[in-house]
């Protein structure tokens, strides 16, 4: 009942803001491109990878690798190559809060 | 509204009694924010559950809330339940305004989810205040790089990358990809914020397409225009590279279009991720022989893609709390933002 209290006391809209600014971009996520909020960024992902549709609708890795390149939106400056690797998948989809 | 209201009433209350402080004195110090008790938080979600949008991108709500009912399953954030209010839109920009409005106001939501679509959740945005009510507006279901502008949207945050970083990244590929590059290149785009975003991005990374974008309102690209724009492209010599950055249905009027001309072949087509949803395009009725081959971007895993760890995560807990609905996409991306929101419960309420 205490942690309840806690969190009833905490969760505040303006904490929750804060929260995604100073955190959100070290989240477990499903995207195989980076998250990048920030206190200045407002933008989740920031990349893509090209892949290659089958008939089945499957979208395979362009080139059978797969490749993430990250930019921004307003700048000229080339997109560039990521080495982004995901964390593992929260166990049964449920994340904890460390 | 109501703060302002109440603010009115009091001032009127503290000049009328003369000992304004002490009224003021028996409020709480910090009144709780709207939608979050020890036991519940109330989200809120505008978007198109009907009409032809709602085809594509109704199930979107469907899929945050399978994922909620998973996290409540398992006692929820904190002991709190995750309760999800939907409204439908269906894509039209004043009733997204009037929805939203609905939400923050009748419903009182502690916070929006996923909220879908450019022109409808910008008018919405304004119309209901978001701003001056701080209401969170987390993890918007737009690239629309406008958003991205903290002074006029404090509380958004967008999960799509930018189609500003789309059209930069599809350029960088065109260039990089030894049978694409020296091909005459054509931009078809949706005439509104996400086209031009992508127009714009194309620009940035020095992009030069072989004549000036095709551009059509969203909604109008009839089957006579695209039969149209495909024959004329269709005198490029060699195999054309096509882009196309408009919604599914658009793309799917294009590529029935190329079936009907024989001219599926004669192009290289590279599909935006807003508009490359190979279930979707099958749905409408575009051949698969027709996408086979065909080029798109994502930031995700493919859907289909059962080894993928969070895809068969994901999969297992749709099986279960979203019975009868195939798991894609737009599945994929609601549970998706459904994790992240928790995520951040969990993480504020610790701190």
């Amino acid at each position: 009942m205490q942690a309840l209290r806690a969190a009833g006391k905490n969760l505040t809209r303006a904490g929750l803001i804060k929260a995604i600014e100073t955190k959100g971009a070290n989240f477990a996520s499903a995207g195989l491109v980076p998250l990048n909020y920030s206190a200045t960024s407002r933008v989740g992902y920031n990349g893509y990878w090209f892949g290659q549709l089958n008939e089945k609708g499957e979208l395979k890795p362009f080139g059978g690798k797969l490749s993430v390149y990250t930019t921004d939106s307003s700048s000229n400056t080339a997109p560039t190559a990521s080495s982004y690797e995901r964390k593992p998948v929260p166990k049964n989809g449920v994340p904890t809060n460390s | 509204m109501i703060r302002n209201t109440r603010m009115k009433r009091l001032s009127i209350a503290s000049v009328a009694v003369t000992v304004g402080a002490l009224v003021f004195s028996s409020l709480p110090a910090h009144a709780a924010d709207p939608g979050v008790t020890s036991r519940e938080i109330k989200l809120g979600y505008s978007g198109p559950l009907t009409g032809s949008a709602g085809l594509v991108y109704g199930k979107l709500p469907g899929a945050m809330k399978a994922y909620f009912d998973h996290i409540n399953a398992n006692g929820g954030v904190n002991g709190r339940k995750i309760k999800l209010v939907s409204r439908d839109d269906k894509y039209l920009p004043t009733l997204a305004a009037t929805q939203t409005t609905n939400l923050v106001l009748n419903d009182k939501v502690f916070a929006l989810v996923g909220a879908l679509g450019t022109a409808t959740h910008s008018k919405a945005y304004t119309a209901a205040q978001l701003a001056k009510n701080n209401v969170p507006d987390l993890f918007v279901n737009t690239g629309f790089s406008g958003f991205a502008n903290k002074s006029k949207y404090p509380t958004t945050f967008t999960i799509l990358p930018s189609y500003a970083m789309e059209a930069k990244i599809m350029a960088k590929f065109i260039k990089d990809t030894p049978t694409l590059a020296p091909q005459a290149s054509f931009l078809i785009a949706q005439d509104d914020e996400f086209g031009v975003d992508g127009v714009n991005g194309f620009a940035l990374a020095g992009h030069k397409f072989a004549a000036a974008p095709t551009l059509y309102p969203q909604g109008a690209l009839t089957p006579a225009l695209a039969e149209g724009a495909l024959t004329r492209l269709s005198a490029v010599p060699g195999k054309p590279v096509l882009v196309l950055f408009g919604t599914t249905d658009s793309t799917a009027t294009i590529l029935k279009a190329a079936e009907k001309l024989s001219l599926v072949s004669k192009f290289t087509w590279i599909a935006g991720s807003v508009g490359g949803d190979a279930n979707t395009l099958l749905a409408l009725g575009v051949k698969p022989a027709t996408i086979n081959g065909a080029l798109a971007a994502s930031f995700f895993p493919d859907a289909k893609d059962a080894t993928d760890p969070y895809v068969s995560e994901f999969m297992k807990i749709n099986t279960k709390y979203n019975k009868g609905v195939t798991f894609d996409n737009v599945v994929l991306q609601g549970m998706n933002s459904a994790m992240l929101m928790c995520k951040h419960f969990a993480q504020q309420a610790k701190t």
